[in-house]
């Protein structure tokens, strides 16, 4: 984290020395060019060395704030009841920071924060098609009821920000999705708001004949989209109590919003792993035969 | 005078010219009738005026006569090398060619037929095509007939035999012996494919001619040049030979029948089957220790192999995480480990421990059990995270016996571009790498490796900058262990300043690790085009032990590497015989055919008259087996003359020639023709004033 922290800080803080200048238009001008990159020796790796939780930095402190909250609170209940242990949490500006060293970032969404650049979602796009998993949160799932549409703000937002990708169709989470199995058994993904509905790209159909173009890899999502403010039912204080009620304020919920967000990491680390393991008796049984 | 001919060119039209005789004939006729005086004297003198008007001439042809050609066709496939054929057949041209020496109307062309060697065209004897194709620059009258030298096995006789496109008598001067006895093996179902560990059937029988007894004969069986069986058979009936598939890629099965005293050939008494060996259902046990990101590459490579049964685990839970969550709400299953890693271990081709860390989930019992099998011909790759330096290492358990290197604790955790070590570059899992280069790899960096202390018995096929060990591999009897000294070769797969050959690299090593033939570090592989054969020798080592090839005849050839790539030697050798090479090079060895499986060539060596018969009696030819009658004399003959008797054969004198031009001589024309007709009008004249 110091290692970026120490790159973010020359490239604002030191604008006008010639060698910075000339790293950050290099930076806008070559993103994909490697020879660059293996000659920037400053690179944060830490995040390649254990998983770490990570957000991404909006510039809007209370929601940063809320994020950055919500990363420990679900890396402490992570680490207290699953095999992975997560590092302490990440923010992430995705215009500079190295994405490829995540398999899963939060990104909350807010009509007040910048919109990205054109070569940030760029980057974004590679990400996501390297097998790096996104979970947008537009925490409007209460203003979306009242508003009565999906055309709050935050999801006018999301939408204008989305344009720019190649997003594939979308679907709410079927019920036999391995997100409702990747560890805890699970039929709803609240947050803090329970209403709304985690979408997921839509499950290739099994009719050979409808021709779906297959999908690279293993299928598992690039994209999910909630609106039920997931980090903010998972922040807590340093005294690891939660910082925000649920809406109801209800303890259950804050527990599967917890649980949701295992499945959710459990699910970009191990992909389809738990749909497997519905064949796994049958392919064990036939050991041996 | 040869060749002289009469022939008219009328100067007027025909009708005239009859109109005309006819006047004067009653003319002539009236003076005759009625007695006058000169009257026979007038008619010559007139018959002379008609026949001038018909214009006859004399004409000369100017030939030059041609010799009249003989094809001999000499047949020299495989079959006509054994015994004393070869004698034979040298001894009739020599007697063929003395002949023709004085026979000078006569000329002979010499046809030599040898093998076709390729995979694909089984007819080599083609005796009849070579005279086809040898003589298309000859007129069919110029050809007096034929003659084959040939033990009588021709594989292109025409189903009619009046169509054998030879003019003339065709005479077969027959090699070999009458009564020859011959044993010969025939594959009657041959499959060429099969899964490797499945039962396959070959359907063979032994065929017998000459043998006065139909008793059993032993064939042995091997399989890949080893011995495998050897069966009791009847012969001319069929037998089969059935067996589990050893292995992926050639497998070649031979059949050897035992030889007999006397017989013609014993290269027939054996022959092979190549059946590829095609591996499926590799079953492969992946046991990542906790979630982590490099765990979906793994998973991602396996699932994708169209060869491998994946059985995956995750420990997502350790026992001590256990939080009273009711087991309802969870979607975890119990880790079957007995049934797992003592039950059933046997049944997996490969064990992957992926970062794996002693949680109290595997007892230590257990790891004695995965070193034995491992010993027993098993394999195990362990991708090795920082956990493997510490006190929960997989090497703090007995599986430490069979590592190639335990941890010396140091965890080095900053960016390094892995590198190919020089036996890497000539080990098949890790030479040609895509984007590897000595001076600047293009693929990225990694950021932790694990130090070890090797214990020298493997080989060290990757490192870091410093020569540090990266990947190493080590085999235990039949078995195989690989340690990957580094957990980043996820970044790769994840595009990581461009990402790397994860795929390629992965796959190689778990195929190693599952014995694939194709990934052997020393391997002679042998092949063939239908004319050369091709000897690559793939090795660690320096150069590489000379080839001892051993043609189908037992001929042996050494034959000496070349350096062609990292690793890999080769060298080529031009063939003609068509059978199995043996090629030997230090332990090694490797099998190789030339030509079809079970040519026909060799399938039929017995020395026949009777295919040939039919043409021969078509073309009023004959057939003489030169060890009895000796090489009959050649005489030239008339068309339609006997074309054969005791001690000769007849080819006929075509005859033929070249026009060169033609003389023609006018006989009414000229002081000749004019002398002629003063002559007969005088006498008349003369006869009628007397």
């Amino acid at each position: 984290m110091s290692g970026s922290l120490r790159v973010r800080n020359a490239l604002t803080n030191s604008t006008a020395s010639i060698a910075g200048a000339l790293f950050a238009t290099l930076v806008l001008i070559s993103i994909s060019d490697k020879a660059l990159a293996q000659e920037n020796e400053e690179i944060d790796f830490s995040a390649a060395l254990e998983t770490r939780l990570a957000y991404v930095i909006t510039g809007v402190d209370e929601v940063d704030r809320i994020s950055e909250a919500g990363m420990r609170g679900l890396t402490q209940f992570i680490g207290s009841r699953t095999a992975l242990e997560p590092g302490d949490p990440i923010g992430l500006d995705v215009e500079v920071d190295e994405l490829s060293f995540y398999s899963f970032i939060y990104w909350p969404i807010d009509p007040r924060a910048e919109p990205p650049s054109p070569q940030t979602m760029a980057r974004v796009d590679r990400f996501m098609k390297e097998g790096g998993s996104i979970l947008f949160d537009t925490r409007d799932q209460i203003s979306g009821i009242l508003g009565g549409t999906s055309s709050s703000p935050a999801a006018q937002a999301l939408q204008r920000m989305l344009s720019t990708l190649d997003i594939p169709p979308l679907e709410p989470v079927p019920s036999d999705h391995v997100l409702t199995k990747s560890f805890y058994l699970l039929d709803t993904f609240p947050g803090r708001y329970s209403g709304g509905d985690l979408w997921v790209e839509a499950t290739q159909s099994n009719d050979p004949t409808e021709g779906r173009p297959a999908r690279a890899g293993d299928g598992v999502s690039s994209i999910l989209i909630t609106s039920n403010d997931m980090a903010g039912a998972w922040a807590v204080d340093n005294t690891l109590r939660p910082m925000l009620p649920t809406v109801p304020p209800d303890p259950a919920q804050r527990n599967y919003a917890f649980r949701s967000g295992v499945n959710l990491m459990m699910y970009a680390l191990t992909g389809n792993y738990k749909a497997d393991q519905v064949h796994l008796p049958a392919l064990l049984e036939r050991l041996g035969q | 005078m040869e060749n002289l001919n009469l022939a008219f060119s009328p100067e007027l039209p025909l009708w005239l010219i009859v109109s005309l005789s006819v006047l004067i004939a009653a003319f002539c006729i009236y003076g005759i009738y009625k007695q006058l005086r000169g009257s026979f004297i007038r008619a010559i003198a007139g018959a002379l005026i008609c026949l001038s008007l018909f214009n006859p001439a004399i004409l000369q042809e100017d030939r030059t006569p041609l010799k009249t050609i003989i094809p001999v066709v000499i047949d020299e496939t495989t079959s006509q090398r054994l015994n004393t054929r070869e004698a034979q057949t040298q001894e009739a041209i020599d007697s063929l060619r003395e002949q023709f020496a004085d026979l000078d109307k006569f000329e002979l062309r010499e046809i030599r037929v040898r093998d076709q060697i390729s995979t694909t065209s089984d007819v080599s004897s083609a005796l009849f095509s070579a005279v086809e194709s040898a003589m298309q620059d000859v007129p069919r009258d110029q050809i007096g007939g034929a003659l084959f030298i040939t033990d009588g096995q021709v594989h292109d006789i025409p189903q009619n035999p009046e169509q054998s496109g030879i003019n003339g008598p065709l005479h077969v001067l027959l090699t070999g012996e009458e009564n020859e006895r011959d044993r010969r093996i025939v594959l009657k179902n041959a499959p060429r494919f099969g899964v490797v560990g499945e039962s396959q059937e070959i359907v063979y029988s032994v065929e017998q001619t000459g043998f006065a007894s139909n008793s059993p004969v032993q064939v042995t069986i091997s399989i890949d040049g080893e011995v495998f069986t050897v069966e009791t058979v009847i012969p001319g009936e069929d037998a089969s030979f059935i067996f589990d598939v050893p292995h992926g890629g050639k497998n070649i099965i031979e059949f050897k029948a035992e030889i007999a005293d006397g017989e013609i050939s014993e290269i027939n008494n054996q022959t092979f089957a190549a059946l590829n060996g095609i591996r499926e259902n590799l079953r492969v046990l992946l046991i990542s220790g906790e979630p982590h990101a490099g765990e979906r590459t793994w998973r991602n490579l396996l699932k994708s192999d169209a060869a491998v049964d994946l059985v995956h685990f995750t420990i997502l839970r350790p026992p001590e995480k256990q939080d009273g969550t009711p087991i309802n709400q969870l979607s975890l299953i119990a880790f079957p480990t007995r049934e797992l890693f003592v039950q059933k271990i046997d049944e997996f081709d490969l064990i992957i421990f992926d970062r794996y860390k002693r949680r109290g989930v595997l007892p230590v019992l257990y790891f004695d059990n995965i070193a034995r099998y491992i010993r027993d011909g098993g394999a195990v790759l362990v991708a090795a995270g920082p956990e493997y330096a510490d006190v929960s290492s997989i090497a703090t358990t007995p599986l430490n016996v069979v590592l190639p290197g335990l941890a010396d604790g140091r965890v080095t955790e900053e960016p390094f571009v892995p590198r190919i070590s020089e036996t890497g570059e000539k080990h098949p899992v890790t030479r040609d790498l895509d984007g590897w280069n000595p001076e600047k790899p293009k693929w990225s960096r990694w950021f932790r490796s694990i130090g070890v202390d090797a214990n020298g018995a493997g080989e060290t096929v990757m490192v870091d900058e410093e020569d540090r060990p990266i990947l190493m591999l080590q085999r235990h009897n039949e078995g195989r262990v690989a340690l990957f000294l580094s957990d980043h070769v996820w970044l790769w797969s994840r595009g990581f300043e461009g990402g790397g050959p994860h795929v390629q690299l992965l796959r190689r090593l778990a195929h190693w690790l599952m014995k694939e033939p194709e990934l052997e570090e020393e391997r002679l592989i042998a092949s063939s085009n239908g004319e050369t054969l091709t000897l690559e020798r793939q090795t660690l080592g320096e150069q590489p032990e000379d080839a001892i090839v051993q043609s189908p005849s037992g001929e042996n050839i050494t034959l000496s590497f070349e350096e062609d790539a990292k690793g890999i030697w080769k060298a080529e050798l031009p063939v003609e015989e068509i059978g199995l090479y043996r090629v030997a090079s230090g332990e090694l060895s490797a099998l190789a055919q030339v030509g079809p499986a079970n040519p026909r060539e060799l399938a039929a060596v017995i020395s026949t008259s009777e295919l040939l018969q039919p043409v021969v009696d078509a073309t009023s030819g004959t057939i003489n087996r030169i060890s009895e009658s000796g090489i009959p004399r050649i005489v030239a003959i008339g068309e339609n003359a006997t074309t054969s008797g005791r001690g000769w054969i007849g080819l006929v004198n075509a005859n033929a020639s070249v026009l060169n031009g033609v003389f023609r001589i006018p006989l009414f024309t000229g002081l000749l023709g004019l002398a002629l007709l003063l002559l007969g009008f005088a006498a008349t004249w003369f006869r009628e004033g007397r």
